[in-house]
């Protein structure tokens, strides 16, 4: 197995046949692939994920000429075999192997409650949450202060109280922890 | 394909997703469906994140913890996911216990009224109490639950003291340093590493003397991976502690070693 495909033109032009006879819906196609398997390595824990889906495109249009259209198989499907021999590939590549043995992360956990680090996060952390709104900091404040079964009676509650469903209320505090995360990873390397 | 998968996400599956245990089949189909269905990609982000927080709380099973920390824990990414929802949580925690702290009398109103209404039965309630405290589990089953979860959870250790303790043995008749705890937390985490080969899967209980009587026990201690070294951890609250010296004995069930002994003292 080779190290590395290079994309040339004319596989992708036959890659791009094979997913539909109108170019622009395929341009369309290959697009939504390259998202999915983003998500894909994403869900893997894989670090480049994007990279990862690059390579995965690129072996598929190596190999579309081979495809027999007429078998009407779903892009997502054959895509996924050519996703999972790159995962595969990913995990056995020597940097993530010494990510896999290091004990640091093996042990790592301890970091979560190392009280230097977390003293500071915490900090960092109380700095961000009040560019918020009080009643979007008391929301995320509430939906993490509970555990397991209280906590799945009150973010009924909470969801209820903001007029929305239990997904609708996970994906606000999704979209508010990723902008959390960005604010105190700033703050904390200003913090030096 | 299979159906079930495709009916709803089942979160026994979802956890096995994460912790590297489906089978090619069942990896397959949610491969596929995560990378031609967003909506369903967007579940199992949040099944992924449920994951995390059932590890944070101690709510998975030994082996899922096990998987969890050798399968899941394999990217800084994740640990990063995990960290995350760590510091959210302990911060939630504090931000709701500083919000929600109540006058102390609204603590102790029933024995309260037993001793101001019928002050000798008062009295035979609290001996009572105190002789079952002073035969054992002096922390009661709050800490016995607290234990059996994962100390590594800030929202489980909250504010209690952390300290570590080096072994001595009773076979070596070395007692091994005495470690000082002063402060006044309502709790007390010990952390006791165990400074030889030891198989994860051992089972020790833990108990903690003083003056030669038991003050409190933890059956079936939980053992951690630190750094290399495999630590047990016991949190004891400290109204169990008295001062003067103290003795931890962890003791491996089944089995006749001698007990690993850490010594503190309270001042």
């Amino acid at each position: 197995m080779k190290d590395h495909y290079v994309l040339h033109q004319e596989d992708l032009d036959a890659l791009l046949a094979l997913l539909s006879d109108d170019r622009e819906e395929a341009g369309k196609i290959y697009e939504d692939l390259r998202k999915g398997l983003v998500r894909y390595f994403t869900s893997k824990g894989c670090a480049d994920s994007l990279e990862l889906a690059d390579e995965t495109l690129t072996r598929v249009a190596t190999k579309a000429v081979a495809f027999d259209k007429s078998l009407n198989i779903k892009p997502s499907s054959f895509v996924y075999g050519f996703a999972s021999r790159v995962f595969l590939e990913y995990l056995r590549r020597p940097e993530k192997r010494a990510v896999e043995f290091d004990p640091v992360i093996h042990s790592g956990v301890s970091a979560f409650v190392e009280p230097s680090e977390s003293d500071e996060a915490i900090d960092c952390l109380d700095q961000c949450l009040s560019k918020y709104s009080a009643d979007e900091r008391s929301m995320i404040v509430r939906y993490y202060s509970k555990d397991k079964q209280e906590k799945i009676e009150l973010r009924k509650r909470i969801a209820q109280e903001f007029g929305c469903k239990i997904d609708v209320l996970h994906m606000r505090v999704h979209r508010m922890r990723a902008a959390l995360r960005a604010c105190v990873s700033r703050c904390l390397a200003q913090k030096g | 394909m299979g159906t079930a998968i495709r009916m709803n996400l089942d979160r026994e599956l979802t956890n096995r997703y994460f912790l590297g245990t489906t089978t090619n089949a069942e990896d397959e189909e949610i491969g596929v469906r995560i990378i031609e269905d967003m909506s369903f990609a967007d579940e199992m982000s949040q099944a992924e994140i449920d994951l995390i927080e059932d590890y944070l709380e101690g709510g998975l099973t030994d082996s899922e913890t096990e998987l969890f920390e050798q399968q899941y824990l394999v990217s800084d990414e994740r640990r990063e996911r995990v960290r995350e929802i760590a510091l959210l949580k302990r911060y939630a925690r504090g931000a709701q216990t500083s919000a929600s702290v109540e006058p102390v009398a609204k603590n102790i109103p029933w024995f309260r009224r037993f001793t101001v209404l019928v002050p000798v039965f008062g009295l035979v309630i609290i001996a009572v109490i105190a002789g079952l405290l002073l035969v054992g589990d002096k922390g009661g089953s709050d800490y016995a639950q607290l234990n059996r979860q994962n100390l590594r959870d800030p929202s489980v250790i909250g504010n209690a003291q952390v300290v570590e303790i080096t072994p001595g043995t009773y076979r070596s008749g070395t007692p091994g340093p005495v470690i000082v705890v002063g402060g006044d937390s309502p709790a007390v985490l010990f952390r006791l590493p165990l400074n030889f080969s030891v198989d994860p899967n051992t089972i020790y209980d833990a108990s903690i003397d003083h003056d030669g009587r038991k003050v409190f026990t933890v059956d079936g201690v939980r053992l951690y991976m630190e750094g290399g070294t495999l630590e047990a951890r016991v949190l004891a609250p400290r109204e169990v502690l008295s001062t003067g010296t103290h003795h931890i004995r962890l003791v491996r069930r089944e089995s006749d070693n001698a007990p690993v002994v850490y010594t503190f003292e309270i001042r």
